[in-house]
């Protein structure tokens, strides 16, 4: 990373606040100059109180005070307008990774790069990718710049000074300034490798460190859950768990080694620099013996030329903490920037009153990524405008994935879908997933207000809210509720209120209901419910969908009766279609599956 | 129920210490030395500035000069070095102490406290906590070991330079000690009013972590789409980085408000000291005692600082480590556990009027309850959601204990029972299925180290073996995708299987099946059930489910409603009384009559 690019990430981490360009100057200047002040007052001072002229002496000590007073009073101001804007640059990209995660294209979730990304920019937080800390990293580094440039100046005047008036012989003033630049040099070089290699060592430690953390994360996960609880007692899983868990702890170890590492090296440099620091009092005491500089002058240079060796030991530390986090921001720069391939469709969709929205599957095939087997193999089906749909297989046989197709959630790998005639990714993709209405299998309801939930958004509309609940039974589930319907769902976000099963699939159903979309899909929507909920749920089936598209997926064969056209997906293929009445006909899959389930209850009944 | 117990300090201190003095010996030898270390660098740091004007201001010759000062800056270098590498070593060391002297304890705490407590909501608060205490690195335990390094520092520092400062004048100690307290209390400013935000700030701390959790969640990310949650949720987002900000803001300015006033006095001291001093030097001081003094001066309040703040520290982190015990205090207490004589080689389990009730809950969940499972007997259980199904499992299955009446193992009272011998000999596969992203063995076996041949058999019996041999690493093909990219992620029914073999794999003497086939398809569903029928045949089961026909097969069928047993007997017997479970199969069944579309409307 160079210093442009540098300062060009700075503004874009904290993009419109012009201020603080202003107060990373300032503050550097400010921050690099305190020390200065001080020791030129300073050796004023102890000159002429060597002088005994002790009236001086205190003028200087005022000017030194009150110059030192306004300068770190700038300073602190700066870094207070740097804090007020870096803090919640943290905040800022964990936002907009979320932003990111949920317009990205669904089927990357899940790939390995993103999982990667997400968890790279939530362990930044304690880890090697803290944007705030890589924000203030870039801020000391331009101090400490500016630092080192003060000393060179304050080196440069020494050496004039040295030149013209010491009464030494010119080799020896010679010589011990290349001395002096030759262990400057011999320092400098010790710092790049101490920090090169304890770097190198640093990279291999958060890699490992970010492994570990990976598997403690996992196992954390299993110890907290609560449905791992009850097996973890009742299999006696205590000693197998916690066994995996001792590679995490005795990974530890590792530390220990890394500290014993960077302390050697650190205090080989640490020793290197203090015998240089010593070799420059040499050289300045010399020149204050012949009569070049003051005794005070000497406190001033060693200790600028010190600055500067710190302030060089500085700058390349920052500098490879600057780039070593870089590895890591890149990641989620790049992914936060990455643009969404497959959503990029301008159509806009027809508002029509009519609701004549007709979607095909032309020679749909489709296969997971990373997988060999088609779950989808050449499928067309049209989903007429009006019409109760069921579609029915066993596990697997491809009818969540013909769902996430059409919400485009996936693309095909072969085929297209169409709606009116048009290929979907050629619209707009928001617009286009407003004529769906849809509960899946796994639906989530989220950690904030039941109403808002239900409207899936923070405006509601209370008459149309209070509608749906009432059609979906619900009314007295909410007035039992501490705050009704402003109550909040779930612990995870505040004290809320966890619904069970069913009732938190009539949310989800209620929330489908409320949107009020043209087509609706209805992904096993009984599954959690006890019998007489899902009874209810299939007698008011009707009413629920009304004129609109209905899809729906069930492994309760009795409940695809309501269904118009029943259409049997087997093996990725469309095996059978037509009503109920023709497919028990036909004796295939679907009859099958039918009977099987009939059976206990038909046989039961009979025998009672 | 459960007391918490208050620490001090001291005994934190102690809890802590104690291991790492048996343990970590090193350890403590690095912080003794790394302090006495720390203290003495930066006095000798001001000694050799005082040295140079000192040697300076004699007329010596410039080889004794040199000589002088380079001598002293040998050896403040090898000093410097030790404390530099002490100090660094130490920095991971801590890391290693927390992890393998404290870790373990909370992990096997966890996996070891009764269910009942392990779901009590009070108590998932203090499991947070103490979790908090072994994993961070600023705070709980491992806080603590960088705070008591911080604060014996401090302490030998102050100490030291209190002396030094007293020996000028003893005015001037009380003038910088004076000052340092006001320097600590306008530094601590911002902290009190971030009390008073913390409360506010945590909350919109919560949100965000909540959503960052929902942002690599694919299920989640489903309905987020479709429903076109995003600027709902990432508004939600935004308000809360606002809110905090807002807040922060007034934080910022108190604390600049703070360092300004210490500035400012702090450069009120330096004039005090600098005048005090230069009436010294009219009055015989050496310019040497001048140059010292004022480094001592100038870092005297740093030296207060540490242990204010570190003190703060210690005490800040005592809380956590007070939770952290009061986390490892949970669980039962230590009594004589009773083990029935057949050692559970077969398991009966009797009901005695029990009635169990949630804590807090204002109605009990059963209700007087009185039923028996004998040997080697497979029973139904069925109801509504919410009838208390669940519940009642975990009462058999000795999770929870009874609030009255008693549950009888082999005729022993679970409350008496040695639970852990009593889980050893049963099965249980729940609703809420749960594997894990080990391998296939692993997961039936429990274990690392599996019995081969014991595993085959168990997939075999639970139908599952076809299906494994056909996996590319077989046996140890890892499930799913969490750990592993080339893990295997399996169908419902398949995870069924799974479990079921995993439940077979320990010969259990009861089996317990909470609702295991909500999920499946009805090819799926009743080929389990015949594996059920198949494998189960003289293990004591319990099948529990709300749809009423799955479980026809059973001998016997209990109906669940409002906390009590209803209905009991045979399927036949119970559709004759044409009560409430014959109400129910019909509601269930109707669609499957002849014509049942019709009967609908």
């Amino acid at each position: 990373m160079s210093i442009k690019e540098m300062w060009n990430y700075l503004i874009f981490q904290t993009k419109g606040y012009r201020q603080l360009g202003a107060a990373i100057v300032a503050g550097a200047v400010c921050g690099a100059g305190i020390s200065y002040i001080n020791s030129i007052l300073y050796a004023r001072i102890i000159d002429t109180l060597l002088l005994e002229q002790y009236t001086t002496a205190v003028h200087y000590v005022w000017i030194m005070i009150l110059a030192v007073l306004v300068v770190r009073l700038v300073y602190i101001m700066c870094n207070q307008i740097f804090e007020q804007y870096a803090s919640p640059s943290r905040d800022e990209t964990k936002r907009r990774t979320a932003e990111k995660a949920f317009s990205m294209e669904f089927e990357e979730i899940e790939k390995e790069e993103n999982q990667i990304a997400f968890r790279r920019t939530r362990g930044g937080v304690n880890g090697a990718g803290d944007i705030e800390a890589q924000l203030d990293s870039i801020y000391k580094f331009f101090t400490e710049c500016v630092k080192v440039l003060f000393a060179l100046v304050f080196l440069l005047i020494l050496i004039v000074q040295s030149a013209q008036g010491a009464h030494v012989a010119v080799w020896k003033i010679i010589l011990m300034t290349a001395l002096l630049a030759g262990m400057f040099a011999f320092s400098f070089w010790v710092n790049v490798r101490v920090s090169e290699s304890i770097g190198k060592k640093q990279v291999e430690l958060n890699h490992e460190n970010e492994r570990i953390n990976f598997l403690y994360g996992y196992l954390f996960k299993i110890f907290t859950s609560e449905t791992a609880a009850k097996d973890i007692r009742l299999y006696g899983m205590q000693d197998y768990l916690c066994g995996k868990n001792e590679t995490c702890i005795n990974a530890s170890s590792y530390f220990s080694e890394e500290g014993i590492f960077e302390g050697k090296n650190q205090a080989k440099f640490s020793f290197v620099i203090q015998l240089l620091a010593g070799y420059i009092y040499v050289y300045v005491a010399v020149m204050a013996m012949s009569g070049a500089v003051s005794v005070g002058d000497v406190l001033m240079y060693s200790g600028a030329i010190i600055t500067m060796m710190t302030g060089v030991q500085n700058i390349l530390m920052q500098y490879n903490q600057i780039n070593y986090r870089n590895e890591y921001l890149k990641t989620y720069e790049d992914f936060i920037k990455r643009p969404n391939m497959h959503y990029d469709g301008t159509l806009p969709i027809e508002k029509r009153d009519d609701n004549e929205y007709e979607l095909s599957f032309r020679n749909v095939s489709f296969c997971y990524p990373g997988t060999a087997d088609d779950i989808l193999k050449n499928v067309s089906l049209d989903f007429k405008i009006g019409q109760k749909m069921a579609l029915v297989g066993r596990n697997g046989a491809g009818k969540t994935t013909l769902i996430k197709l059409l919400l485009r959630l996936y693309e095909p790998t072969g085929g297209e879908i169409c709606l009116n005639g048009i290929n979907i990714e050629k619209y707009d993709y928001e617009e286009y997933l407003q004529i769906f209405s849809v509960v899946f299998q796994d639906f989530k309801l989220f950690a904030f207000p039941l109403d808002e939930n239900i409207a899936a958004g923070g405006q509601v509309d209370k008459r149309r809210l209070k509608q749906v609940l009432t059609k979906i039974g619900l009314n007295e589930f909410v007035e039992g509720l501490p705050k009704k319907e402003y109550t909040l769902l779930y612990q995870e976000n505040g004290e809320g209120v966890t619904p069970s099963g069913g009732e938190a699939q009539k949310v989800a159903i209620a929330r489908a209901l409320y949107k009020d979309a043209p087509f609706v899909i209805l992904d096993e929507p009984t599954a959690a419910l006890d019998p007489i909920a899902e009874a209810g749920i299939y007698e008011n089936f009707d009413s629920l969908v009304g004129e609109k598209t209905a899809v729906y997926i069930s492994h309760r064969m009795s409940s695809c009766k309501f269904c118009d056209r029943i259409v049997v997906l087997d093996h990725g293929k469309i095996a059978e279609e037509g009503t109920h009445e023709s497919l028990m006909e036909r004796h295939g899959i679907y009859a099958k599956l039918y009977q099987t389930q009939a059976e206990y209850y038909v046989t039961a009944q009979a025998g009672a | 129920m459960y007391k918490t117990k208050k620490y001090t300090l001291w005994s934190n201190f102690r809890f802590v210490f104690t291991p790492v003095w048996k343990e970590k010996r090193s350890y403590i030898r690095d912080m003794i030395t790394g302090i006495i270390l720390s203290v003495i660098v930066p006095v000798i740091g001001s000694m050799l500035s005082a040295l140079v004007v000192g040697l300076l201001g004699e007329s010596l010759s410039a080889v004794t000069v040199i000589a002088a000062i380079l001598s002293a800056f040998v050896g403040y270098a090898l000093v410097n070095a030790a404390d530099t590498y002490i100090r660094q070593k130490h920095v991971y060391h801590h890391i290693e102490v927390r992890s393998q002297l404290f870790m373990r304890q909370f992990t096997k705490k966890i996996c070891e406290i009764p269910q009942e407590q392990y779901e009590d909501s009070e108590l998932k608060l203090l499991r947070e906590k103490a979790c908090d205490a072994v994993s961070c690195n600023n705070a709980g335990i491992e806080g603590l070991l960088r705070a008591v390094s911080a604060f014996g520092t401090g302490v030998l520092g102050l100490f030291v330079y209190m002396v030094i400062a007293g020996s000028i004048h003893p005015v001037i100690l009380l003038l910088l000690f004076g000052l340092s307290v006001i320097g600590a209390l306008c530094n601590s400013l911002p902290d009190w009013y971030e009390n008073k935000i913390r409360d506010e700030n945590a909350r919109d701390e919560m949100t965000m972590q909540y959503i960052d959790r929902l942002s690599d969640d694919a299920i989640s990310g489903k309905d987020i789409r479709v429903f076109g949650l995003k600027k709902w949720i990432i508004g939600k987002y935004g308000n809360a980085i606002k809110n905090t900000r807002r807040r922060n803001a007034k934080k910022n300015s108190i604390a600049f408000a703070g360092k300004s006033l210490e500035t400012i006095l702090t450069a009120g001291r330096d004039l005090i000291c600098y005048l005090y001093l230069i009436s010294q030097l009219k009055n015989g001081m050496s310019l040497t005692m001048f140059v010292f003094y004022l480094g001592i001066i100038g870092g005297f309040s740093a030296w207060f600082a540490q242990v204010s703040d570190s003190f703060a520290k210690m005490k800040y982190c005592s809380v956590h480590i007070t939770d952290f015990r009061n986390f490892l205090n949970l669980g039962e207490d230590a009594g004589e556990k009773k083990i029935p004589q057949n050692q559970f080689k077969t398991v009966e389990v009797v009901f005695d009027h029990v009635t169990f009730c949630y804590k807090g809950a204002e109605k009990p969940v059963l209700n007087d309850i009185s039923f028996s499972l004998k040997s080697g007997e497979h029973k139904a259980l069925v109801g509504l959601n919410g009838a208390g199904k669940s519940t009642l499992v975990k009462l058999i299955s000795g999770l929870y204990l009874p609030t009255e009446g008693t549950v009888y193992v082999n005729g022993i009272d679970t409350r008496e029972l040695d639970r852990e011998a009593y889980y050893r000999h049963e099965s249980a596969v729940f609703q809420d299925t749960f594997t894990l992203a080990y391998s296939v063995a692993e997961n039936v076996a429990l274990n690392e180290q599996w019995d081969e041949e014991k595993v085959w058999e168990c997939l075999e019996k639970a139908g599952l073996s076809q299906k494994v041999k056909a996996l590319p690493q077989g046996l140890s093909t890892n499930l799913g995708k969490e750990l592993s990219q080339d893990g295997v992620r399996l169908s419902g029914g398949e995870t069924q299987k799974l479990l079921l073999a995993r439940a077979l794999y320990r010969d259990p003497s009861i089996i317990l099946l909470d609702e295991p086939t909500a999920a499946l398809d009805a090819l799926a569903e009743s080929e389990i059930y015949e594996i059920y029928n198949r494998t189960l045949a003289d293990i004591t089961a319990l099948f529990i489910s709300h749809r009423l026909a799955s479980t026809r097969f059973c001998e016997e069928i209990l109906l669940l409603s409002d906390g009590r047993i209803a209905e009991c007997g045979s399927h036949e017997e119970l559709m004759e009384q044409k009560g409430k479970y014959y109400e129910l199969f019909l509601v269930q069944s109707k669609y499957y009559g002849e014509g049942g579309a019709a009967d609908v409307d």
